[in-house]
């Protein structure tokens, strides 16, 4: 059996039955759901949720994710519109949004991020969590100027893990995208990975010293959950004291906020890290 | 049958399984923790605990009653629960006292519906 810390409610109760309405009623996608995530009874139960835009099927190929993969479908403009509606039917103050990775499309779908940021924007503040763009200075650049309050992006594993279980990402190509945020604008940057895919003291040290050199300013660590039977197996939980203890050698390097803990995801709690973080 | 909020069902024989929505949440299950035979349960107290590939669940018991039967198949194949786990994925059985303040079975699968 798991460590006990590793237990997880199934969701129930008003407010998480509420969300999932508003969610089904906007034909709206969530990573919450998508990756079925363990925080998903607590956060809808706090009635908030991480949105998914560009549609739930992902270019890419990432052993350890749960988002479905394939060839996704036309780009639903109208997505935004609905957003907006159960942001503010659930009377959200900090959303966040973020996306499967559209390698499909020449922007890479952040022409979708910068109209959510905009169509928000006078009803919330917005966090972003972008992928790569395949390195697409310019598609960054129009995110930039739409001036989200945080810009994520996460370097999910650390980077002796990272070629074995993001063959089509590129570890060094995710650090140079944190680093241009920082250096054209002064946007909290925010970036996070995950423990237990094999990875050592070592390893973690170094990729939270390249981050550190990228600027990034929070900072999220988690333990990898194995979410279905093909995707990649568990090597390590690590328990909550060694979370402690990871959260205290990233709070050495001095970033300016950092989280770190089992069920630790890039969006959990973002509006308190936010807040706490300024 | 009946249902309580944490997902659990009871038939009117005692048999005690979660619900087929709490079975999706939950995923590939790769191992279940039966309460022992003759075990006294108390009604919104763990009952049981599922792994599933990804993490721990407690069942939560919806009743109230000394267990007398628990599902022997389950340890061969805890897939039962993803497969039917409103039939043969039943998790154990009790003497029942009462289910008066559980759902029926329309009031849970609308409470549910999205």
């Amino acid at each position: 059996m798991k460590p006990e810390w590793l237990k997880v409610k199934i969701g129930s109760g008003e407010n998480f039955n509420k969300v999932r309405k508003i969610l089904r009623k906007g034909k709206l996608h969530t990573i919450c759901e998508e990756a079925n995530c363990p925080n998903k009874a607590e956060c809808f139960g706090n009635k908030t949720a991480t949105f998914l835009i560009l549609g739930d099927i992902c270019t890419r190929n990432c052993g350890y994710c749960n988002v479905k993969k394939g060839k996704p479908g036309k780009v639903d403009k109208r997505e935004v519109k609905r957003i907006k509606d159960a942001v503010r039917e659930l009377g959200l103050k900090y959303v966040v949004i973020t996306s499967v990775t559209r390698d499909d499309l020449e922007d890479g779908g952040a022409s979708l991020f910068v109209e959510s940021i905009k169509e928000l924007k006078d009803i919330c503040k917005v966090e972003v969590l972008v992928p790569d763009f395949k390195g697409n200075v310019y598609a960054l650049k129009k995110i930039i100027e739409s001036n989200p309050e945080v810009i994520g992006h996460n370097i999910e594993v650390t980077k002796d893990v990272f070629s074995r279980v993001r063959k089509q990402g590129d570890y060094r190509l995710s650090l140079k995208l944190l680093k241009k945020i920082k250096k054209i604008s002064n946007i909290k940057t925010k970036s996070g990975f995950m423990v237990g895919l094999g990875e050592n003291y070592g390893d973690i040290l170094e990729t939270l010293n390249d981050l550190k050199e990228s600027k990034v300013d929070i900072i999220t660590i988690g333990q990898y959950l194995q979410p279905s039977k093909e995707n990649l197996k568990v090597e390590k939980y690590y328990t909550p004291i060694e979370f402690e203890n990871l959260k205290r050698i990233a709070e050495d390097i001095s970033f300016r906020k950092v989280i770190a803990g089992p069920f630790v995801r890039s969006s959990y709690h973002a509006k308190e890290l936010f807040e706490n973080g300024r | 049958m009946k249902f309580s909020k944490d997902h659990a069902w009871v038939k009117e024989d005692g048999t005690v399984g979660i619900s087929d929505f709490a079975q999706k949440q939950l995923k590939d299950i790769v191992f279940v923790e039966l309460p022992e035979k003759g075990k006294k349960l108390e009604k919104g107290k763990m009952a049981a605990s599922i792994e599933s590939v990804k993490s721990v669940s407690d069942v939560i018991s919806p009743v109230s009653g000394k267990v007398i039967e628990v599902n022997e198949k389950l340890k061969e194949d805890p897939t039962l629960i993803n497969k039917d786990a409103e039939g043969r994925g039943w998790l154990f059985k009790v003497k029942i006292e009462e289910t008066d303040s559980l759902m029926t079975e329309e009031e849970y699968r609308k409470r549910n519906e999205a």
